[in-house]
């Protein structure tokens, strides 16, 4: 949910328009495929990684991703794919 | 590997470990700075990744700016190999050679081929299509398939088509030959017996009839001939006029024909044994080897072979397997009712191949012919057949009228 009145303003700037919120809110995007690859746009960093859990920072709040032999495969800037067998992800505000 | 994987691989990936405190920061620094990861592994306090060539000076400034120790594991990529290839530059020049040589005899015409070819000879459209620059060793730059196309048609007027192609080494001049109309005769013919025979119906159209019905001619006499003669006898001292036309009409006549027959009174039966050997060679220019022999105990064999074949600049090399099925002869009696009725069969077959023209049969005679002694039963057949027997013939005038010529 927005919390500041900036947020409020492009949030409903967004809804007017029609914008997608991936853009316009800085929103993560996700995609899954199966239980095998995990790819996640607009992050902002690592808090915790193993082989087991990943913690993946967002604008709000993070997101965990819980497996097994989980690997960091690709990292830039905004996207990262994670690689492994996925039994769970988890958005924590 | 992917091909943006290919493309990092062309300018050089290193593989690191990187330790020290909280080892995720480091990934978070190194994006901040815009450096590329891939393959991140953990392993207890370690931190193992690769990146780019050029991303190992900012990764190791902030190694050191925030104090963390890094490791390089591996270098892969072409830029680390440039090394090993200075120190072979012996392979580099062969490949490279190869590579050349490869290119500069694929430039040429290796093999020649003509197909199509019926009445005209092949080495004729070979000498033609070599006037024109296509011939073995011929450089394929310099040729003009159109060019050479309608210069063999040109040079040889038979030719109705021709494709020239040019696959890899090998050139395939394809022709097709013109089929020209049989020609009339015009000029001025008679009417020959083309085969002896007794002379039943007649009709003259034009020319001289010569025979009449009942008349038992030879093959070659002339039966309509194309010289006729006015006679004038009206008044005298006329010379009578012989002009010569192109004899016409139809003579039929009754012709003979024979058939012959035989059939053995002891038959040969060829029997399978069951037994079988198989023999595998190949077959290369001025040799042949045998990669598995086939039993040579089996002497009296059926045998079923299958070839493959390959092209090379040296000549065909075939690999031959063949099925040796080992046979046994043995012979058996065969009735004389029976060998007669297969003779018949056999020489009324060879009749009908004569008399397939005949308008129709008048009469069929059988006759054995062999004597008791033989071991054989010998049949004739003989039929009587009406046929139109009329041939037309050019008249030869220089032979036949000089005076006129």
């Amino acid at each position: 949910m927005p919390r500041n009145p900036g947020d409020k303003i492009e949030k409903l700037m967004g809804d007017m328009l029609d914008l997608p919120k991936d853009l316009v809110l800085e929103l993560p995007r996700l995609i899954i495929i199966g239980n095998k690859e995990l790819y996640l746009q607009n992050h902002k960093g690592i808090i915790d990684y193993s082989h087991e859990l990943i913690r993946i920072n967002l604008v709000r709040g993070y997101l965990e991703v819980q497996g097994e032999s989980l690997q960091i495969r690709t990292i830039i800037p905004d996207e990262i794919t994670i690689a492994g067998k996925i039994s769970g992800v988890k958005f924590i505000e | 590997m992917s091909s943006n994987r290919w493309i990092e691989y062309l300018g050089g990936i290193i593989t690191v470990r990187v330790w020290g405190p909280y080892p995720e920061k480091i990934i978070n620094l190194a994006l901040s700075r815009g450096i590329y990861l891939s393959d991140v592994e953990r392993d207890g306090e370690y931190l193992s990744f690769s990146i780019r060539r050029n991303a190992i000076k900012p990764l190791e400034n902030l190694g050191e700016e925030f104090g963390y120790e890094i490791e390089i594991l591996k270098k892969q990529g072409l830029p680390f190999y440039s090394r090993v290839l200075r120190e072979r530059w012996m392979l580099i020049a062969g490949g490279f050679i190869f590579v050349l040589a490869l290119y500069i005899l694929s430039s040429f015409v290796w093999y020649l081929e003509i197909r199509g070819t019926v009445e005209v000879k092949p080495t004729q459209v070979a000498e033609s299509v070599a006037r024109h620059g296509l011939k073995r060793w011929a450089f394929k730059g310099g040729l003009d398939k159109t060019r050479i196309e309608e210069g063999i048609l040109q040079d040889i007027p038979q030719l109705f088509y021709a494709q020239v192609d040019i696959k890899g080494v090998k050139a395939v001049v394809k022709v097709v030959e013109k089929i020209f109309p049989e020609e009339e005769m015009s000029g001025p013919c008679h009417v020959v017996a083309g085969r002896g025979g007794i002379i039943e119906e007649m009709m003259v159209l034009d020319g001289n009839p010569l025979v009449k019905i009942g008349d038992t001619v030879g093959a070659g006499n002339i039966l309509i001939s194309g010289a006729v003669t006015t006679e004038s006898g009206e008044s005298e001292g006329i010379v009578p006029v012989t002009n010569l036309v192109r004899a016409r009409g139809m003579v039929k006549a009754r012709v003979w024909y024979e058939g012959y027959g035989e059939a053995p009174l002891m038959k040969e039966i060829i029997t399978l044994t069951g037994k079988r050997t198989e023999g595998i060679t190949i077959e290369y220019p001025g040799g042949k080897w045998w990669l598995k022999s086939p039993d040579q105990r089996v002497t009296s064999f059926w045998v079923e072979k299958k070839t493959y074949e390959v092209g090379s600049p040296w000549g065909k090399v075939a690999l031959t397997r063949e099925v040796r099925s080992e046979t046994l002869k043995s012979t058996e009696e065969v009735s004389s009712a029976k060998a007669l009725e297969t003779a018949t069969n056999q020489a009324m077959e060879n009749l009908r191949k004569l008399t397939g023209q005949a308008e129709r049969v008048i009469n069929t005679q059988v006759r054995k012919i062999s004597s008791p002694s033989e071991q054989l039963i010998r049949v004739k057949v003989e039929a009587e057949v009406l046929e139109d027997i009329g041939k037309i013939q050019p008249i030869n005038i220089e032979q036949e009228w000089p005076q006129t010529y």
